[in-house]
């Protein structure tokens, strides 16, 4: 169906075909130019998606004088986007034609512990090397995966790719939904010459690279078409370094559905959606009826150390224009994934605190129970077992934390208990300053499992450990 | 994205101490920087940076600043106490607006000037700013 609907898209777009009978329509979705690109499945079994993937030198266009010199997955900054449904098997044949060793992560994904691409439990794949990664995808969700080795260098320089896996029940384009955009959001910083900066200044190892020009699916400042009154599906991605997005539409309310790897029991509405560096996010919302240009920006949010003053950027600009939607479709049910996990008050604490400050050379450190990865002790659990991490953040800013192999589910952010309805499984979430959060979670699969602040220049200096689950 | 915006705020709203130094600008012209900026009169003397905020953080001072020559090739940070002369404290490729300055005694004020250096030229001094980390 997928292929269909590409094809559709392909032969419209470049017939120019906006106003004849099946291109046009208001039931037709419009031409997706930002649509990623995919990997084809060489695989002829069913319920299987076999890739290749190639790590790779390329050049992309991030609208500087020159091309830059990124590292992409399959040609593509963003890479290719696996589109799978849940169950279904996956199966990546990795090859690194980088200068260097990496590894591929699967961001959000329960897999097997050898599966993940942590380098510290599966080993590197060298400069050259080839690694076969092969698993059940066992949830729904968006999720994304990205190199786990300098992480903060090799996804600035572009290594990123989504991975959609779809429920049984999922809202069907044409028919619940208008259209369904998967959206990746990150920033970049080039030079005027399309070069990578080699000098890492003292604010973006404080607060994570912020880059210049903002992209969405790899490009600078886009303009994304929207038929008026249409009910649109966004599933955003946020693959920066370290700028956190804070969503904004004049005029749009955002109807909250899911997160991560999970739904809402109650979905909710606002008109400003803040996304963390790897969160993700499943947003619905009703275009204008009035054609027009709307700007999509990044409002203002404080993460700490005063970074609330900024202006807000634009990111993209919406163009609201063809025929009207007319069919006035209402916001799909969506049934929550994810049942509560089991906390009593005799479920395992297991404490984290951390904290930012200056190493006997002066260069920040960012610390888990006082100690940079990999001197964190390692903490212990047992594999089916629900445990809590009581997480407190000590520093003065926001720590995007991730957790691998498993969801965990917010019960509470100082002492103030989390409605039932908005505990959705996440694997990234936002430790605001000062504050303390208890995450539920519990493995299913055994092995050494990291965790770490995903502003990526955080967790190179030292924010980052493992938890090791037993059988 | 301006880094340096990104930490300015009001003076009004700092909770710590930032103070312009007195006499800063007099110091153009009469310092080494500028003696060296002299030495070739046919070269072009680079413009000065502008220190923009000085910033408590983590035990430092994070001194944010614009650079009004876009080519410098460094950047050189010079702080000093009430009871000492200048000293180099740090030096940072031209491109830089940041630098945090981590190895300070607390209560303690520190006052910093920076200067570009381009092809062997020295500019002139930047203005100077005080703290107290």
């Amino acid at each position: 169906m997928k292929a269909g609907v590409t094809r559709f898209f392909a032969v419209c777009a470049a017939a120019g075909l906006g106003s004849v009978a099946g291109c046009g329509t208001p039931e037709a979705p419009l031409p997706d130019p930002l649509a990623l690109a995919t990997a084809a499945n060489e695989s002829g079994a069913p319920r299987t998606l076999e890739v290749t993937l190639t790590a790779q030198e390329t050049s992309w266009d991030f609208g500087a004088s020159k091309p830059s010199p990124v590292w992409s997955y399959n040609g593509t900054v963003p890479g290719p986007l696996l589109d799978a449904r849940v169950g279904d098997r996956l199966v990546v044949h990795f090859a690194n034609r980088l200068p260097e060793a990496t590894t591929v992560h699967w961001h959000g994904l329960r897999l097997p512990n050898g599966m993940d691409g942590a380098p510290d439990v599966s080993g590197p794949v060298a400069a050259g090397g080839t690694f076969t990664y092969d698993f059940i995808l066992k949830d729904a969700g968006l999720f994304w995966f990205h190199p786990h080795l300098r992480t903060d260098v090799q996804v600035e320089r572009g290594l990123t790719g989504v991975i959609r896996v779809r429920g049984v029940d999922e809202p069907v384009v044409g028919t619940d939904v208008d259209e369904e955009r998967v959206l990746v959001f990150d920033d970049v910083r080039v030079n005027d010459d399309g070069t990578f900066p080699t000098y890492l200044d003292d604010n973006s190892k404080m607060m994570g690279r912020e880059g210049n020009t903002l992209l969405v699916n790899g490009r600078r400042t886009p303009t994304l078409s929207l038929r008026p009154g249409a009910l649109v599906r966004w599933r955003v991605l946020n693959v920066a370094n370290g700028r956190f997005f804070n969503f904004h539409i004049p005029g749009v309310s955002f109807h909250v559905v899911g997160s991560d790897g999970g739904s809402f029991a109650e979905p909710y509405d606002t008109d400003h959606l803040l996304i963390a560096p790897a969160e993700r996010y499943d947003v619905y919302f009703r275009a204008p009826s009035t054609p027009g240009m709307l700007p999509l920006t990044s409002e203002p949010y404080d993460r700490g150390h005063d970074s609330g003053v900024r202006p807000p950027v634009v990111i993209a600009q919406l163009n609201v224009s063809g025929a009207a939607v007319t069919s006035s479709r209402p916001f799909p049910n969506v049934a929550p994934i994810a049942s509560p996990i089991p906390v009593g008050a005799g479920t395992p604490r297991l404490p984290f605190v951390l904290a930012e400050g200056t190493d006997a050379r002066g260069e920040f450190k960012f610390t888990v129970n006082g100690a940079t990865y990999p001197n964190v002790p390692t903490v212990s659990t047992r594999v089916g077992e629900p445990f809590v991490l009581r997480v407190e953040n000590q520093s003065e800013m926001d720590h995007p934390f991730h957790l691998h192999g498993t969801f965990f589910q917010q019960l509470d952010r100082d002492g103030v208990a989390i409605a039932a309805g908005r505990r959705v499984a996440k694997d990234t979430i936002v430790i605001p300053a000062k504050a303390t959060l208890n995450l539920a979670a519990n493995f299913d699969e055994p092995g050494m499992w990291m965790y770490h602040c995903h502003i990526n220049e955080h967790s190179e200096a030292g924010m980052m450990g493992m938890i090791h689950a037993a059988r | 994205m301006n880094l340096t915006a990104r930490l300015a705020r009001p003076l009004a709203a700092l909770v710590f101490a930032v103070l312009p130094a007195c006499g800063g600008d007099d110091n153009l012209g009469t310092t080494d920087a500028s003696t060296n900026a002299a030495a070739d009169a046919g070269a072009t003397v680079p413009a000065a940076p502008t220190i923009t905020m000085l910033v408590k953080m983590t035990g430092g001072l994070h001194v944010s600043w614009t650079n009004a020559t876009k080519d410098c090739d460094t950047i050189i940070g010079e702080r000093k106490t009430a009871s000492d002369a200048y000293v180099v404290a740090f030096t940072v490729p031209g491109a830089a607006d940041n630098k945090h300055d981590a190895l300070l005694t607390a209560g303690m004020t520190y006052t910093y000037r920076l200067h570009c250096v381009r092809g062997g030229i020295s500019s002139a001094f930047s203005n100077e700013m005080s703290g107290t980390p």
